[in-house]
């Protein structure tokens, strides 16, 4: 079981979170019009055997967003701060 | 008959002034105090306990502990049954009953034995090839009596009647096992002052020093122990368990537990209690078994681990037989022999496979009288029951005539394998260790430590410096500095002196003489030698295959006892090291786990929360049906007299539309959004226009995913300059409320907005019908209801009953409609005061099934529709968006494959004979029959006896579903084989012009 | 003024010992006070002034007279007082648009007392984070859940007094459950309570 230290509350276990994906895409500028920026924004993905950069809800404490760095191989949590810009909203979950 | 005869006259740690009676088999036994099931039947003589797995062959004990494969019985009786119980793990309490399984009439006389006569079908991967005969005939006919005749023990099918808990933990230092490395490490732990839980999975803590004589600082071992664990118990500090397993170490330093609470005596308030644990430190001191050395017949009642016939001799009392014979590859089985001979019981001899072994052993056994048999195996136990005797083959080469033993107790030693299932889990696979022959795990993470006999420490002395180092470092590198601990004696843990005998020169013996016979290496799963080169001989020679052709290891006691002499067998077969064999992981849980203790309190009315709106009292005295929506339970129909479901929403129904009702919509979600830019925000969330929303106005919308789908409509509207109220469907309340949060923390962080769940702040009432401002007027007060200066999707503040509520002018139903919001707590007066005066209007109350039936006549839609595959244009809005913002999902909403001509849009159906139901799920096609080359046009979405029309009415979608109004098809539902005739039409059936809802 | 019900109305009185009191704190207001991304200390020095508290930047709860000011996550205070409380609307006329927002959230909320030496085994039975006083002191507000399904705002009023503020439409389940959960330690709950 995951321990994630939310920077607002302290280390909780990870069942108060909820998993939020890719924390690397940035949302493309409002008046991009390009169907292919927008393509890989919503469905290309990484899948690191390795660290990966992933958004987490603090979904059953103080409701931030968060992002960890976590290897995908040893769970290891390296770095963990409050998510600002980046990632898909309401996407294909 | 002589009471107890195979008990000792003294000895044991047993209380022989406290005498217990339980029942095995239906026939009164006396135990004492102190004993496990084990010790007692085996005190009692009863030697055949069990029937095997497979071949149904009779077993007896051969462990004293956890690692037991054979001794499985069923305690209780009724509900209460528990089967598979370790015996020798199973504390003696008075009144406990036990029963053996998987024999029929009893396990010395099974009929069930049968099966060792087809023994030759039932070999390695019998399952796996059964199944691959032609055409399974021979399977579906056997496999009902192949079922009953192999098996476990059979649970109780009637539901648990007792009680498990659960509750979380944490602690600076856990500790797991309470040998005397154990023991150590959580006293030095607990002198640096940090939290500590030492848990032992049996009744008795002291591990092996309740079965060692050897003195620690003059004590004997287990008096030692004794003392050690009453000064832990008196530190507020630490936390000792005894009969708790950690079953399971996950991720992030957690670990299950399971605390057996009522396996001492019956506890149903709680019988067992699972504890989630997180550490900051661990460290293992669970120890090591010993191993078999296989030979035909192995399994027979009488063969033992000869550390549990000592266990039986010196912490029990009791005598495993009255001769003896000791069969070795390593020291530790001579203890054995010295401490039977000290308590009187005879030892016909030791058999050493080696052909030298320490000559202070030999002259120690030529002193006893026990003669030794170097360079020797036994090739097989005698017996047709119990054993009754050893045939010895000379290993030395000469082909020496095999000789025979009279003894009925085989005790083996093929050397010790540590514990490390616990380890594997954070540290993956175990490496084979040449020297100790035995899988070690040696690369644990900084936080955790392996003391004692599970990091191949066998020495006495070196287990107890151990312990306390790791103990005092694990409080060190947490910062405790040892002044912490009050009470305490506050110095740092003196190691106590114990001696310096270690167990040595074990010697490697995997391949045993071959000899007429089952050589069992996985006890409880029945997997023999033979098996295992059939595996190999059929290409399954990876561990992995090996394990699941085979099924070793797969058993309750995962191959504890097996898995190493199974590798070496392989790795003979292989040609290779058994290095290069490998090892199967270990994965939670170690040992068995009752399904219940997950569940915990969590059943019944605990199963998961019941959210109950403001109204619920007043929905129960009136006697509504409820229906879950999502956690919440809302009234689906209000049945007068005898009324079903059918008759009481088509009247509630067409009452609405008649006159007026009242509908409890507290459930569905709301946001309260706030700042100044407000707008702005939603503005992007919605796909149409809000930046010119009008304080004192509510407005329908509709948002996206970023993929172009729809994720939920609702209405939101403006209560002051930077103030508004978002409603959401009940269902995806939650999904909307995070999906806002992440755009406003994540995506758009500039925004100056904050938004909040208030579904629970207010209570939400619709109140719809003609007559609905009529009612609501003589109600409220502070409030001009009139169409002129309350027009369709206004909003205002009022008063019911000098409550301050609030005012919706919005309609579900498509009636002249309210909704009204009053505060949670006054929700239900309020509710109650809009029914005093509707009584001269003959309100109504109408549940969620009259809601469904009202909205479909309009052709509203709801989750049935927006099931995450809908795009705005399949349900006939796409005029809605505005492609002149930027809004989530603008642009993926115009895929080719999402804005294509042929995609089913919403559209209306009506049963061609207006009686006949239709089906939600229903396939729409051309022809009544449901082809496998059909073409499907689309699908029904909602259903619903319309009263307004007097006919079956459904909403659904359907590919060009304009060009087709008017036409017949079929709605089809092949598993229930029904196919109805309908008539596409509009999906809005009533006043599509929404003058009644304007009125 | 029509009657106000309480969400725990249904649940009858229990007594099988002493080791834990329950009882519902009723009467209470609950403002929510949200700052916008770079006001919190604007925020914070108002609540500070017109409380009298000292509130600072992200302080878990300081309280005195009555008037609670409890940390209800990222930029966000809950004011908590007895109904009507003047403060509550002073704060409010004079709280600025630029600054925050200010929402009464009274209804939304539950409130339980736990007070007992049994009151924090149980809260662990449920809280999947440390409740030992040497990690979670007295005063300290957590946002967590009680169980998989509830969350909860708890905050230790004092060694063994608890106060769990729970969602009106959980708040009979979740006083059913720590009932049940009570059972080992002996509970007693009392329909009013203050």
């Amino acid at each position: 079981m995951l321990s994630i230290d939310c920077p607002q509350c302290g280390p909780r276990d990870h069942t108060e979170f909820s998993y939020g994906g890719d924390a690397r895409v940035q949302r493309p500028a409002a008046d991009c019009d390009d169907p292919t920026v927008w393509h890989d924004y919503v469905y290309a993905r990484e899948n690191p055997r390795g660290v990966h950069h992933e958004l987490w809800q603090h979904s059953q404490g103080c409701r931030s967003w968060l992002e960890l760095q976590r290897h995908t191989v040893t769970h290891e949590i390296t770095q963990v701060r409050l998510a600002v810009g980046g990632s898909v909203s309401g996407g294909s979950r | 008959m002589i009471e107890q005869p195979f008990r000792l006259a003294t000895g044991g740690l047993v209380d022989r002034a406290q005498a217990i009676d339980f029942v095995y088999n239906g026939t009164y036994y006396k135990g004492y105090q102190g004993d496990s099931l084990a010790s007692a039947l085996l005190a009692n003589g009863e030697r055949v306990l069990a029937r095997s797995f497979k071949y149904h062959r009779p077993r007896g004990v051969f462990s004293a502990g956890p690692e037991e494969p054979s001794a499985l019985l069923t305690v209780g009786w009724g509900t209460r049954r528990e089967p598979n119980a370790l015996a020798t793990l199973q504390p003696l309490y008075d009144g406990l009953v036990a029963s053996s399984q998987n024999c029929w009439p009893s396990p010395r006389f099974d009929l069930g034995a049968v099966n060792s006569w087809f023994a030759p079908l039932l070999s390695a991967g019998f399952y796996y090839k059964t199944f691959m005969w032609p055409g399974h005939s021979a399977w579906m006919r056997f496999e009902k009596i192949i079922r009953k005749a192999a098996g476990m023990g059979e649970a109780s099918r009637a539901p648990d009647p007792d009680i498990y808990r659960k509750s979380h933990a944490f602690c600076d230092v856990l500790v797991v096992g309470a040998g005397p490395a154990g023991l150590m490490a959580a006293e030095a732990a607990a002198d640096t002052g940090a939290r500590v839980w030492l848990v032992d999975e049996q009744p008795r803590l002291g591990g092996q020093l309740n079965r060692e004589t050897e003195l620690i600082d003059g004590l004997d071992g287990h008096d030692w122990a004794a003392r050690r664990v009453a000064r832990l118990q008196k530190n507020d500090a630490v936390t000792v368990l005894a009969n708790t397993t950690v079953f399971a170490a996950y991720d992030n330093m957690s670990f299950g537990l399971v605390e057996r609470c009522g396996v001492l005596q019956h506890k149903p308030e709680t019988r067992q209690r699972l504890w989630m644990l997180r550490a900051s430190r661990v460290i293992y001191a669970t120890g090591a078994i010993e191993r078999p050395l296989l030979f035909a017949d192995n399994d027979r009642p009488g063969v033992m681990q000869a550390n549990a016939v000592r266990s039986y001799n010196n912490q029990y009392g009791v005598s495993c037989g009255h001769r003896t014979l000791l069969y070795t590859n390593n020291d530790s089985a001579y203890q054995t022999a010295v401490d039977l001979c000290s308590s009187g019981q005879a030892v016909v001899g030791v058999v050493d496979v080696r052909a030298q072994i320490n000559p202070d052993l030999a002259q120690q056994m030529h002193e006893l009288g026990v003669p030794v048999k170097l360079a020797t195996a036994v090739q097989r136990a005698k017996g047709r029951q119990v054993v009754a005797g050893a045939e010895l083959i000379a290993l030395d080469g000469s082909g020496a005539a095999v000789s025979t033993v009279d003894c009925d107790c085989i005790a083996v030693s093929g050397g010790w394998s540590p514990n490390v299932q616990l380890h594997s889990m954070v540290a993956g696979m175990p490496g084979f260790d040449a020297d100790l022959v035995a899988m070690l795990s040696r690369q644990l993470p900084a936080a955790y430590q392996s003391v004692g006999a599970c990091s191949g420490s066998y020495c006495l002395q070196a287990c107890l410096e151990q312990g306390a180092l790791a103990g005092a470092s694990a409080g060190d590198s947490l910062g405790f500095s040892g002044q912490a601990a009050a009470g305490f004696s506050g110095q740092p843990a003196a190691v106590p002196m114990a001696g310096k005998h270690t167990l040595s020169a074990v010697e490697a013996f995997w391949q045993p003489p071959s000899a007429k016979g089952k050589q069992f290496v996985d006890l409880q799963h029945d997997v023999c030698r033979s098996d295992i080169a059939q595996a190999h001989s059929e290409g399954f020679q990876s561990v992995e295959h090996l394990k699941r052709y085979t099924t070793l290891g797969m058993a309750g006691d995962q191959g504890r006892s097996s898995n190493l002499n199974a590798l070496a067998l392989m790795a003979e077969h292989r040609g290779v090291e058994i290095s290069a064999v490998g090892s199967t992981s270990s994965r939670p849980p170690v040992s068995p786990v009752a399904l219940g203790v997950f569940g915990g309190l969590e059943r019944g009315q605990h199963f998961r929360p019941y959210r109950r709106s403001p109204m619920q009292a007043w929905h129960d005295a009136r006697g509504a049906v409820l229906q879950e929506a999502g956690l919440w339970r809302r009234p689906q129909y209000y049945p007068i007299g005898g009324e079903s479901l059918e008759e009481a929403y088509r009247r509630e129904a067409a009452h609405v539309r008649q006159k007026v009702g009242i509908v409890d919509v507290s459930s569905l979600g709301k946001i309260q959004i706030n700042g100044p830019d407000s707008a702005e925000f939603l503005h992007r969330v919605y796909v149409n226009n809000w930046l010119k929303l009008p304080v004192g106005k509510a407005r329908y919308g509709v948002m996206l995913r970023e993929d172009g789908m729809v994720l939920d409509d609702g209405t939101t509207s403006r209560w002051g300059e930077h103030d508004y109220l978002m409603t959401t469907t009940t269902a995806n309340a939650g999904a909307v409320m995070l999906h806002l949060e992440h755009l406003l923390q994540v995506v758009w962080p500039d925004l100056r907005v904050r938004i909040s769940s208030v579904t629970e702040q207010w209570a939400g009432m619709a109140v719809a019908g003609p007559n609905s401002r009529e009612l609501l007027q003589a109600c409220v007060t502070g409030l001009d209801l009139s169409n002129e200066s309350f027009p369709f999707m206004a909003v205002a503040e009022a008063q019911i009953g000098e409550v301050p509520v609030r005012l919706l002018r919005i309609s579900f139903s498509g009636e002249l409609a309210y909704e009204v919001y009053a505060p949670a707590n006054h929700g239900q007066s309020v509710w109650e005061a809009i029914m005093r005066a509707g009584e001269i209007h003959d309100i109504m109350p109408y549940g969620t099934e009259a809601l469904g039936a009202l909205r479909i006549e309009k052709g509203h839609v709801t989750g049935n529709e927006l099931d995450g595959r809908t795009t705005l244009g399949d349900v006939g809005m796409a005029a809605m968006a505005n492609q002149n913002k930027d809004f989530i999902g603008r642009m993926l909403m115009r895929r080719e494959g999402l804005v294509a001509t042929d995609r089913p849009v919403l559209s209306g159906f009506k049963s061609v004979d207006p009686s006949e139901p239709l089906q939600a799920g229903a396939i729409l096609l051309r022809g009544a029959e449901a082809e496998v080359e059909a073409e499907k046009l689309g699908h029904i979405s909602s259903v619903t006896f319309s009263p307004a029309l007097g006919q079956h009415i459904a909403l659904g979608f359907l590919q060009q579903a304009r060009q087709r109004t008017g036409d017949r098809l079929y709605a089809v539902y092949p598993l229930r084989d029904h196919a109805v005739e309908v008539e596409v039409c509009e999906p809005c059936f009533l006043d599509p012009e929404g003058g009644r809802t304007r009125a | 003024m029509l009657k106000s019900y309480s969400a725990l109305a249904a649940v009858p009185a229990v007594w099988t010992g002493a080791a834990v009191h329950l009882s519902e704190l009723a009467g209470l207001s609950i403002w929510q006070l949200d700052a916008w991304q770079h006001s919190e200390r604007q925020v914070c020095e108002l609540l500070a002034d017109i409380t009298g508290l000292d509130v600072a930047v992200g302080a878990s709860a300081v309280s005195a007279d009555g008037v609670r000011v409890l940390w209800a996550g990222p930029a966000r205070y809950w004011l908590v007082c007895s109904e009507g409380h003047a403060k509550a609307y002073a704060l409010r006329a004079a709280l600025d648009v630029t600054h925050g927002s200010m929402n009464d959230i009274s209804d939304s909320r539950c409130v339980i007392s736990l007070r007992g030496p049994a009151a924090e085994a149980l809260l662990q039975g449920g809280v999947a984070v440390d409740l030992h006083p040497g990690s979670y002191a007295v005063q300290q507000v957590l946002l967590t859940a009680l169980g998989q399904h509830t969350p909860i705002t708890l905050q230790r009023v004092d060694h063994e007094i608890f106060e769990l503020y729970v969602y009106r439409s959980y708040a009979q389940h979740t006083l059913e459950w720590l009932i049940a959960s009570a059972e080992p330690f002996g509970v007693s709950w009392q329909t009013q309570g203050m």
